[in-house]
């Protein structure tokens, strides 16, 4: 199986989302192994969206699961209109949001048990600056409202619309979130 | 201070561009007479560069591919039962558009009431799957009995049509009992089961309370 190194085009237009297409095609056939060159063009990037919301690598772990696996059983319903991974990132996002272990944990995460903190702080990932991952440990620091605000509008680059959409949240409480969370990050990097 | 304040909230909106000309101008003016607002401005930039500049991947400790391919096993490939469901579904949309069209303002003498709660506990979300299933039978054969009983009052093409719509939601309710034994405690799949019962039941009752041809 031939995989495109640029799967994670979200235009729709590229190489990437031409290969894309075609493996779409066959696994909403019932085609696994489509589905997992799918799996295998797409996970990193699906995991590292669950890492950041969920503060949490086991259960983004799970969530990345879940995420792929609704993804297979709602196939029939994408139909193409937006590229694969523009679609399954929304199917990550409402997967992580809707979940409840996630929407039931603390609103403000202590730094000494939260496994992404440790994660991020126990070792240097190679290409990675010390800035970066200080930006990580500040995201994961957040408090959860917040946190998936600045997410979803300030690394992923969704709108306010379309989070007031995926949460439920009035577009001037997102907006409220995202300005807090600036402020705290702002103060936690100084 | 306040107007710092107030021009802090300015900046966010500055930086996601959401602020009006005017206020833009106001904000840039007083940048240029507060140090310390300019450099929370510089600041903020600097947060959103770095935010963007985020690897959009990252590894997870180990493959978790042979998890959802587990979980994939036991699920339906995904298009077939859907497209199954959809069908019977349209069947129902069907039956029920023809019951519609059937429906007299008389609906002809009470021949009958047996087993009137097969159709209360189709629509009784709260009853169980397998109570509804039950009872739907019950009913459903009180009220073949009736209608069986009636042939020779009923014209034939009415009967052809009862008959037909019959078929019809049976296989309705075979697709979806077929796709529901893949796939335990889909809640659509449990409406639609209820709502196939249930047209069945109303076609029925209908048939067996419609006037005489005579």
């Amino acid at each position: 199986m031939v995989v495109s190194p640029e799967m994670s085009d979200t235009q729709g237009t590229g190489p990437a989302a031409v290969d894309d297409r075609l493996l779409v095609k066959r696994a909403q056939r019932g085609d696994v192994r489509a589905f997992e060159a799918l799996y295998r063009a797409h996970s990193k990037r699906v995991y590292a969206l669950c890492r950041r919301l969920c503060g949490d690598v086991t259960l983004a772990e799970d969530l990345c699961q879940e995420t792929f696996v609704r993804a297979w059983t709602g196939l029939a319903s994408f139909r193409g209109k937006a590229a694969f991974g523009t679609w399954l990132h929304r199917v990550a996002v409402n997967t992580v949001l809707g979940h409840r272990r996630w929407s039931d944990s603390r609103e403000d995460l202590r730094a000494e048990d939260l496994s992404t903190v440790e994660a991020f702080s126990a070792a240097k990932p190679e290409g990675r600056s010390s800035h970066s991952l200080d930006l990580e440990r500040a995201i994961a620091r957040l408090p959860q409202g917040a946190r998936a605000v600045f997410i979803l509008h300030d690394v992923e680059g969704y709108l306010h619309r379309e989070i007031s959409e995926m949460t439920g949240m009035a577009v001037g409480t997102s907006k409220a979130h995202l300005h807090r969370a600036r402020r705290l990050l702002r103060e936690a990097l100084e | 201070m306040n107007d710092c304040k107030h021009y802090q909230h300015c900046m966010n909106e500055a930086v996601d561009c959401d602020l009006t000309p005017d206020l833009t101008e106001q904000l840039e003016a007083h940048l240029d007479s507060c140090p310390a607002c300019h450099r929370y401005m510089d600041d903020l930039r600097a947060l959103l560069t770095a935010a963007a500049d985020l690897p959009t991947e990252l590894e997870p400790s180990r493959d978790l591919w042979p998890g959802i391919e587990g979980r994939l096993m036991g699920q339906p490939s995904s298009r077939w039962p859907v497209r199954r469901v959809v069908l019977a579904v349209a069947a129902l949309v069907v039956v029920g558009f023809a019951l519609s069209l059937l429906r007299t303002p008389n609906t002809g003498p009470q021949l009958l009431a047996p087993s009137e709660s097969g159709i209360v506990q189709a629509n009784n979300r709260t009853a169980t799957l397998d109570d509804v299933r039950l009872e739907y039978r019950q009913a459903r054969d009180e009220l073949m009995d009736v209608v069986q009983a009636r042939r020779d009052e009923i014209s034939p093409e009415t009967l052809q049509v009862i008959e037909n719509n019959l078929a019809l939601i049976d296989r309705a309710i075979d697709e979806i009992e077929t796709v529901l034994a893949i796939n335990p405690g889909e809640g659509r799949l449990d409406r639609h089961l209820r709502l196939a019962y249930h047209r069945q039941i109303e076609l029925l009752r209908w048939a067996a309370r419609m006037p005489s041809r005579t």
